[in-house]
């Protein structure tokens, strides 16, 4: 199981990122590409995310052992998280819980989210089932997150560079995820 | 017993504040008032200076017939100076509080220079409440 | 502390032989304000018996949710917030400019605070909670963020009677305003912008952007009472609408 972290600002600038590869088995059930895209995939633009995501859905490697393919690629990924932020706007205007389990799904991606009392937004692309997991996993971000912003050389719009905070979600992640 | 008046002297021996209370004493103009403030700067050094006891902190009470000036020397170099009747015992106190009074509404008011006259709205109630409007 | 050269601060005070002129001079004020010199430094953390190369603890290591015992002095607050008022005065032209940059000040102040607090009152819950209604937002404003920050709730919460984007917090003794005698030819300023600032931020976080200002409105016997009014933008009243 994979799974791709995304700190984004309240304009939705990216201010830290990360990728976590779980020891945890992946999930054995992956749904064909079509029956899994969000119905407004059928406009215009959706032949050009199919082409993006790569056709198939299972990863290949190719020579440099580089994974292909699959929703695997970097800017895929930025992709379905951009992308599934129209869909936690929407929500979040209506929802009063900070965290918004599986917002939005793109494939094999399902996309889970946290929106801070200061309106920073932490998504989560995930490609398994672990709902506790996840909002532990949060609830210790946003607490790291509190602790990053009270540094008054923060800002809401500067990317987060502390070594520490990076350890520490790391840490987080391959307890939770 | 009576508070005729109140003097504020900066550490170089200026006038920054001046009030009366009460009649009793000869009524001076501002500019009369700037030449005494000096004048008792000068007189207060020099009691420092020739204190046999070792550093001093100068004069504390000059009496006269009539009336009294109580000085209080704060750490930074500026005097309180309160004129009042001789039976008037408070005036240490009254002082003490007068000085509290500037530390809060004076030296904590973004809108006041340091040594130069005080013109704080704050600092007149405050200082009306302790020795009330005479 | 003992330094093994007085402060330069100290030393520029303490020594009466200064003429008042000097003490406005530029370079008389460059020492008063600069760091304190390198030997000073050394002098400091020796006598303290701390390593130069181990850092304290980080935050990171810190618990959020201690407060007692953290709070501030009133009086360290009152002279940092005269220096910041002096500092940005010097920065600006006329009165307009000068509030709104303590809005701006208050804002980054406002980010924190709406932070830390929802962090302290919700992350034991379970399902930790965003307020997504206009009225429970404010009543949060006038009560917790002005505990949490000027440690007392505002004094009154009023809705505007001709405009229906407007809302008033009103504090009849501003712990901002509490040393703060402004002078006459400023009588328009308000340094409670900067708690404006505070109320933006915290409006803005939670999804209700508005446009903050304060105004003083004096009482005979609140001569500081102030009003924060707030203006919400159109999009705020049509999503409460929605609710409806």
């Amino acid at each position: 199981m994979s799974h791709h972290l995304f700190v984004l600002s309240p304009s939705d600038t990216p201010l830290y990122s990360l990728t976590h590869q779980s020891s945890r088995p992946a999930p054995s059930t992956t749904s064909p590409l079509a029956a899994n895209l969000p119905t407004w995939s059928t406009s215009a633009f959706a032949g050009t995310l199919t082409a993006l995501s790569g056709a198939s859905s299972a990863p290949q490697r190719n020579n440099d052992g580089v994974v292909r393919g699959g929703g695997q690629d970097r800017h895929v990924i930025q992709m379905i998280a951009n992308a599934s932020l129209d869909a936690i706007e929407d929500v979040m205007r209506k929802e009063n819980t900070m965290y918004l389990k599986a917002v939005d799904k793109f494939n094999e991606w399902t996309v889970s989210a946290f929106i801070t009392p200061s309106n920073t937004k932490f998504l989560l692309l995930h490609d398994g089932k672990n709902d506790d997991g996840i909002r532990s996993f949060f609830m210790e971000v946003w607490e790291l997150y509190v602790k990053t912003a009270l540094n008054p050389f923060q800002t809401a719009h500067t990317p987060i560079r502390s070594a520490v905070f990076d350890g520490r979600v790391r840490a987080s992640a391959r307890k939770y995820l | 017993m009576a508070i005729f008046g109140l003097w504020i002297i900066n550490k170089a021996g200026g006038l920054v504040y001046q009030r009366n209370f009460a009649e009793g004493l000869a009524q001076l103009t501002s500019n009369e008032n700037l030449v005494l403030a000096g004048t008792l700067h000068g007189i207060h050094a020099i009691t420092a200076r020739l204190s046999p006891m070792g550093p001093s902190s100068g004069a504390q009470v000059i009496e006269g017939e009539t009336f009294k000036m109580t000085i209080f020397l704060t750490a930074t170099g500026t005097k309180f100076v309160l004129l009042t009747s001789l039976n008037e015992t408070i005036a240490e106190i009254l002082l003490q509080r007068i000085y509290e009074a500037y530390a809060d509404a004076v030296m904590k008011n973004p809108f006041h220079t340091p040594e130069m006259p005080i013109r704080s709205d704050g600092f007149d109630t405050r200082v009306t409440a302790i020795i009330g409007t005479g | 502390m003992a330094y093994s050269q007085p402060h330069p601060r100290l030393s520029v005070l303490s020594n009466s032989s200064h003429s008042s002129a000097e003490h406005l001079s530029p370079t008389a004020s460059s020492t008063r304000f600069s760091l304190p010199t390198a030997p000073s430094i050394h002098s400091q953390l020796s006598t303290q018996k701390v390593p130069l190369n181990r850092p304290g603890p980080s935050i990171y290591d810190r618990p959020l949710n201690k407060s007692r015992g953290a709070e501030v002095s009133v009086s360290a607050f009152a002279f940092l917030l005269s220096e910041i008022v002096q500092y940005t005065q010097k920065r600006v032209n006329g009165i307009n400019d000068l509030e709104r940059r303590l809005n701006t000040l208050g804002y980054r102040i406002g980010v924190r605070v709406v932070e830390l607090m929802l962090w302290r009152s919700e992350s034991s819950s379970k399902t930790p909670k965003r307020e997504v209604r206009l009225l429970p937002v404010l009543m949060m404003i006038h009560s917790q963020v002005w505990k949490a920050v000027f440690g007392k709730a505002a004094d009154a919460i009023e809705k505007s009677v001709e405009n229906a984007d407007e809302y008033m917090i009103i504090d009849n003794d501003p712990v901002i305003e509490r040393h703060i005698s402004v002078p006459r030819d400023l009588s328009q300023l308000s340094c409670s912008s900067f708690t404006a600032g505070i109320v933006e931020a915290v409006l803005d976080g939670l999804g209700f952007p508005a446009r903050v200002t304060a105004h003083s409105t004096p009482l005979a016997q609140f001569r500081s009472r102030t009003t924060i009014l707030i203006k919400l933008e159109k999009s705020v009243l049509e999503r409460e609408e929605l609710f409806k």
